[in-house]
């Protein structure tokens, strides 16, 4: 064959000729599984790490006098390491067909809103998915759009997102990964929802 | 954690085979595309439920290796060694014709630049579509579609390869 004529077919053909030519052993599979337990637990342990250091800060630096010359700030409540599937309330469930759809989700402290998550969340965004969120009132709220606050700390500029056209389905990124305060504001109402961005 | 153990270990035991390939036509030595799948798969254990809700888990899966080797490479090297020549003159059927299949085929593959080797082996070993390996490149599908075109172009000036292709393959008919 002249090398002008090789065309897509045949490098597939060559690559996979190749490829089948290399005797893989059966995937270790119980080996990865252990690699990947190792793996999360390494992450889950930072996660926790992260949050008792600020704790542990606040605990030194306070009976020191340290900074209480202004109020000293407490730790801000902390995000769950990681939102298991639970099964909805019933007034979150519109939209599902399920009789009791299960979804990971996190309650509003006041119990007036849902956040259901389709996914980690992750700053910046993996590309291939965004930070999808549906947001479920509790309860009507007259119409308008729901905006969020969100910090990191109290002490961090805020950053503000908006769904224009109140609770529903949303894209919510935000710059930084870490435990964020959304506090939330739609029509007359308001609540608050911690949310853990992972580093994407 | 509530894993679903089971579908993952179904996933991993697919893909495993395949994975290793790829990662040795990316330029991984044998024993460095062993490691590459495997941390490539605990990797998608960690994140088994954005994988099994993913579109594609398989495309994630191959992303997940893609990125894993480019960080190991620029963490150390990964003992891949390209021959400006293959070792043996292409054409000449010798004993072991895999072995000359393989090292022409990876030095043919060592010749390209890195976007245009990672583009050939995705499109044309893992059979993923243009707008799939996009996703897997984090590219747009227009810049794998040229990279594409320019990686055939480049292979198919390469006449190391040209004699490894039967000529029957190519007669009309």
């Amino acid at each position: 064959m002249r090398p002008e004529d090789i065309d897509a077919d045949d490098i597939g053909t060559l690559l996979r000729r190749t490829a089948s030519g290399l005797d893989v052993r059966d995937a270790p599979v119980e080996e990865i599984v252990r690699t990947g337990r190792r793996r999360a637990r390494r992450r889950i342990v930072a996660q926790v790490a992260g949050t008792a250091s600020a704790v542990a800060v606040v605990a030194v630096l306070v009976p020191l006098g340290i900074g209480t010359r202004h109020i000293a700030p407490a730790a801000p409540p902390a995000c769950a390491a990681e939102v298991a599937p639970a099964v909805l309330p019933e007034w979150a469930r519109t939209g599902f067909t399920a009789p009791e759809p299960t979804m990971p989700y996190v309650l509003g402290d006041g119990g007036h809103i849902a956040a259901i998550l389709f996914g980690p969340l992750t700053s910046p965004p993996e590309p291939d998915r965004n930070n999808k969120i549906l947001w479920v009132s509790r309860g009507p709220a007259s119409p308008g759009p729901l905006l969020i606050t969100a910090r990191r700390s109290p002490d961090d500029p805020p950053v503000v997102r908006e769904v224009p056209g109140g609770p529903g389905p949303s894209g919510v990124d935000l710059p930084a990964p870490g435990c964020w305060t959304l506090d939330l504001r739609w029509g007359d109402r308001t609540d608050t929802v911690r949310l853990n961005y992972l580093p994407g | 954690m509530g894993r679903d153990d089971a579908g993952f270990r179904t996933f991993a035991t697919a893909r495993y085979g395949p994975l290793v390939r790829a990662a040795v036509l990316l330029g991984c030595s044998r024993p460095d595309a062993e490691d590459a799948a495997q941390d490539a798969l605990s990797r998608c254990y960690v994140a088994w439920s954005r994988v099994r809700a993913a579109d594609d888990p398989e495309a994630y899966a191959y992303r997940v290796l893609v990125n894993g080797i480019s960080r190991g490479r620029r963490r150390r090297w990964l003992g891949e060694v390209p021959h400006a020549e293959p070792p043996e003159p292409a054409g000449q059927a010798g004993p072991e014709p895999e072995i000359l299949l393989r090292t022409t085929v990876g030095a043919a593959l060592a010749r390209l630049r890195r976007e245009h080797r990672q583009v050939v082996v995705l499109r044309f070993f893992a059979d993923l579509s243009e707008r799939r390996t996009a996703a897997v490149l984090g590219v747009p599908a227009g810049t794998v579609k040229s990279r594409t075109a320019r990686a055939i172009a480049l292979l198919a000036a390469d006449t190391t390869l040209a004699d490894l292709l039967p000529t029957a393959e190519k007669e009309p008919g």
